[in-house]
């Protein structure tokens, strides 16, 4: 209780054997806590990766925190955790936990604490013993069927800095020649699998595509690193003229003056007019007609003759 | 064995996506990849989990919005309930196309990029970026990200050892085997028999012919703009319709077109040709008939209207054999060319069948079987339907406007299917058109309390017709409409229609007609001027907000509009109302339908 403060939103994971009042009575007072600018979610543990909460939205996580705590938590849940949370926020775990490894389901404190590192937290605490009532005890003994377990408490922070998406994990795989890939889950075939047949569904709730984006999204590129290494475009752009040019336009566009700027020939004086617009030079008058046969007598009408000028 | 898999899937919204999708997809195809190209809606996404390897190429359109043919594929991905590792087998990479001009610059392939990696995909690589602004366009960012990205893809899986990468400089394998049979073989002319027809109803590859009961125009004759309310019967269909659907229609290409390019290509319609798939990933044309006429194919299928994209010249350079002719097609297909090919094709909108009476040396040299390849089968068009089976039923009305405007070339631009279907006369022949629906993207409340305000000028009014016939017919109320075009007395649609409605107090109607006074006056100014009434609706009584539309600016004028309400009748400062707006888009109680 003493992780969490005023206007703080915290996500509370329970599983196992704990009961619904006492589940009810943490919320009330973890929500007394936060009070009305903050807020309190709560999810069952291994509902967790399915329910894709956004990323970085909650300042902390508390798993286990009631007692008795049954959760072992996976690598799994524990990276969904690291990408929850909001850069230096904070997770706290409580888990069962034996004091030698025997190859059991329980883990020692020290394995959790390394495998919070794993996940990509940082400032991992010392494991502090939960001390347990008889009842409690009892009550996790008959669960787990184990004898000598230990709670411990530990908690671990998120990086300031934001190291990205989810897929933090796999991207080492993309070093090696040969990629092994995880198998794919039974699980997530079948969600897929009945999902698209549903695939006009309105009321299916949907993550907001605008929170996909963060900061270094929202930038434009740089304009200078918009422009061609030599110069074309520009003004060269607009006004071409005909390889063989002959009605003047090269010599115009080369920067000499001509006097003959406003009658315009009716009859093709490059003689590339012919050739279709690809070819044809920006003054010819035939622009915007089709190709022709060199020699076919084209009309042009009063509109085409006056031009766009 | 390992498997030398690649899947290219794409959305576009004008083709250029689908462009340069397919140019990864043949460049795949050179080192060896057994590769698919299809839109993402046309992928069935449930095998996504399966899939080695992807590669992404969207575009940014309209208001930052994803392109219409990935909107569904989008929508799915998005679902709370997909697990974190579902794409645990995926290899990706996403290439967005966009414009920097804009604020929401290639926001589509951010947040696809953002998003399969939380769903557990893998990036091969960085996300590409392209820009429109770039002073060599898109290709100065996709020309060393497709290099880079070959490089990374090939230390993954390189060639086999007897393979080398297949030259750019050779022209690659057509499509389709093509093989001219004779007369009488095969005799299966006519319509195309599916192999399960009727299992899911009408849809692209099954069309249904509806009969066109009439296509009347309901513009006045001396108005600049012909607009037509199309009556199209459906019975026997088995096809139904809600509020807020689309009809796709699939029109055929203009006999005049028709004649001048088999002309052209000196072709004999009457020749039939067999068509057999050269590629394993190229599947045969599901709506083709084996074997199949040139008139046919010249008349229903290749899309002559259309403007051609840089592959098309690529290909003519491999068979041009006049020297200027060859050069321009090469320049064409250069990065720097680019600029120069926007201004003779894409600018004026010149059609294939144009660009090809302009070139007529290759015209000799392009082989039939490229033909598939040169050219792209016609695509269908999408319409809101106007009309509710409740007030019609058997029923499609569409509300189309006919496309025709000018550009630099002296024959003016004509839309394919506007002016089909404005050309059939129902009183003479038995038209037929072929159509099918598919769900629309607005989605109208199904409650009867809940009021609605609908936005929509011009042919925007089209599924608010439909909207209105279907509440009205049941007698409900609450609906609010705010109507815009030029003049009353010229294009003000389905005024008739209205009145009886608004007689019995179930339909309120605001308009505004821009040229009918000195000062221009649209619908967004009309919705400061009930900025109470629209508060009202929508703060104490629920209601939901629609804005359909033809323009580019009106959706953000009435955003602002709206804005300005909240701001003064709600009593919000700039980014409460903003905020409030993008609740109310959350809760899908504020959507835009704009069409470019």
């Amino acid at each position: 209780m003493d992780h969490v403060n005023p206007g703080q939103s915290v996500l509370l994971l329970w599983g196992g054997a704990v009961s619904g009042d006492m589940i009810q009575m943490t919320v009330g007072n973890l929500q007394t806590k936060v009070g009305q600018k903050g807020h309190v979610r709560v999810e069952h543990v291994d509902r967790l990766l399915l329910s894709n909460h956004g990323s970085s939205t909650f300042d902390v996580v508390l798993s286990g925190t009631i007692n008795p705590p049954t959760t072992v938590h996976s690598g799994d849940v524990l990276a969904e955790v690291a990408r929850l949370l909001k850069p230096c926020g904070r997770a706290v775990l409580c888990e069962p936990t034996v004091s030698t490894d025997n190859g059991g389901a329980l883990r020692t404190a020290a394995k959790v604490g390394s495998s919070l590192k794993l996940a990509g937290l940082v400032s991992v605490s010392d494991a502090k013993e939960v001390s347990l009532s008889q009842q409690e005890q009892d009550l996790l003994k008959q669960a787990l069927s184990v004898d000598g377990i230990r709670v411990v408490e530990i908690s671990a922070s998120k990086p300031s800095y934001e190291v990205g998406s989810s897929a933090q994990l796999t991207l080492s795989f993309a070093k090696k020649k040969q990629v092994e890939k995880p198998k794919l889950d039974e699980n997530a075939a079948k969600i897929w699998s009945l999902s698209a047949v549903d695939m006009n569904d309105d009321d299916i709730d949907l993550v907001d595509p605008d929170e996909l984006l963060d900061e270094e999204d929202l930038k434009k590129p740089d304009p200078a690193s918009l422009k061609a290494e030599c110069g074309t475009g520009g003004d060269t752009k607009k006004r071409k003229a005909c390889k063989n040019c002959t009605c003047g336009l090269a010599e115009e566009l080369d920067g000499d003056q001509t006097e003959k700027t406003s009658s315009k020939p009716a009859t093709s004086a490059c003689g590339n007019c012919y050739l279709g617009d690809a070819f044809r030079c920006a003054s010819c008058p035939y622009l915007g007609m089709p190709a022709f046969k060199s020699g076919e007598k084209i009309t042009l009408t009063d509109r085409q003759l006056k031009g766009d000028l | 064995m390992e498997s030398r898999q690649l899947t290219v899937l794409y959305g576009s919204q004008t083709g250029t996506a689908q462009d340069v999708a397919e140019r990864v997809a043949r460049e795949a195809k050179r080192r060896h990849f057994s590769t698919k190209v299809l839109s993402m809606d046309q992928y069935p996404i449930a095998s996504l989990i399966h899939e080695p390897m992807v590669i992404f190429v969207c575009s940014t359109t309209g208001q930052g919005d994803e392109p219409d043919n990935m909107k569904v594929f989008w929508k799915f991905l998005l679902r709370k309930n997909l697990p974190t590792n579902s794409l645990c087998q995926l290899n990706f990479a996403v290439l967005g196309l966009g414009d920097s001009s804009y604020q929401k610059f290639n926001f589509v392939a951010k947040k696809l990029q953002k998003r399969l990696q939380q769903l557990g995909g893998t990036p091969l690589h960085t996300l590409g970026l392209a820009d429109d602004q770039h002073d060599l366009g898109p290709d100065a960012v996709v020309d060393p990200w497709l290099n880079t990205l070959w490089n990374k893809v090939l230390s993954l899986h390189p060639l086999p050892s007897d393979k080398a990468i297949i030259s750019e400089h050779i022209l690659p394998p057509p499509r389709y085997k093509v093989q001219f049979v004779d007369g009488d073989e095969h005799s299966m002319n006519g319509l195309h028999v599916p192999t399960d027809s009727n299992v899911s109803g009408p849809s692209q590859d099954n069309p249904f012919y509806a009969r066109l009961v009439s296509n009347n125009r309901i513009t006045a004759d001396d108005h600049w703009q012909d607009v037509r309310l199309i009556k199209l019967d459906v019975s026997g269909s088995g096809l139904s319709h809600a509020a807020g659907d689309v009809a796709m229609i699939q029109p055929p290409n203009l006999p005049d077109e028709v004649q001048t390019f088999i002309q052209l290509l000196k072709l004999n319609p009457e020749d039939r040709i067999l068509l057999q798939q050269n590629d394993p990933d190229v599947p045969l044309p599901p709506t083709l008939p084996q074997p199949c006429s040139i008139q046919h194919l010249v008349e229903q299928y290749w899309d002559i209207h259309a403007v051609p994209r840089r592959w098309f010249f690529t290909l003519l350079s491999y068979f041009a054999d006049n020297e200027l002719e060859k050069e321009k097609f090469q320049e064409f297909s250069t990065a720097e060319g680019q600029e120069e090919l926007y201004s003779y094709c894409n600018r004026p909108k010149r059609t294939t069948l144009e660009v090809l009476e302009d070139f007529p040396h290759v015209i000799n040299t392009i082989p039939v079987d490229y033909l598939f390849d040169l050219i792209p089968p016609i695509q269908p068009r999408a319409f809101s339907i106007a009309s509710s089976l409740q007030a019609h039923p058997n029923e499609v009305h569409v509300l189309m406007a006919v496309v025709q405007y000018k550009t630099k070339l002296f024959t003016p631009r004509r839309g394919l299917c506007s002016t089909w279907l404005s050309s059939l006369n129902p009183q003479k022949d038995d038209v037929r058109v072929p159509m099918w629906i598919r769900r629309g993207t607005i989605s109208f409340p199904r409650t009867p309390a809940t009021p609605v305000i609908m936005v929509g000028p011009g042919t925007g009014l089209a599924p608010f017709r439909g909207f209105i016939e279907e509440r009205t017919t049941c007698g409900i109320g609450g609906n609010v409409l705010f109507f815009g075009s030029r003049n009353e007395d010229k294009d003000y649609f389905c005024a008739s229609e209205w009145q009886p409605l608004v007689e019995k107090g179930l339909l309120s109607v605001y308009t505004a007609f821009s040229r009918d006074q000195e000062e221009k006056i649209y619908v967004q100014h009309r919705i400061k001027e009930n900025g109470a009434e629209i508060w009202d609706l929508i703060h104490n009584q629920e209601a939901w907000i629609f804005v359909a539309g033809n323009a580019k600016q009106m959706p953000t004028d009435v955003q602002s509009a709206l804005q300005s309400v909240l701001m003064e009748h709600g009593d919000m400062g700039e980014t409460e109302a903003d905020r409030y707006i993008h609740s109310l888009e959350h809760r899908r109680r504020y959507q835009v339908e704009a069409w470019s």
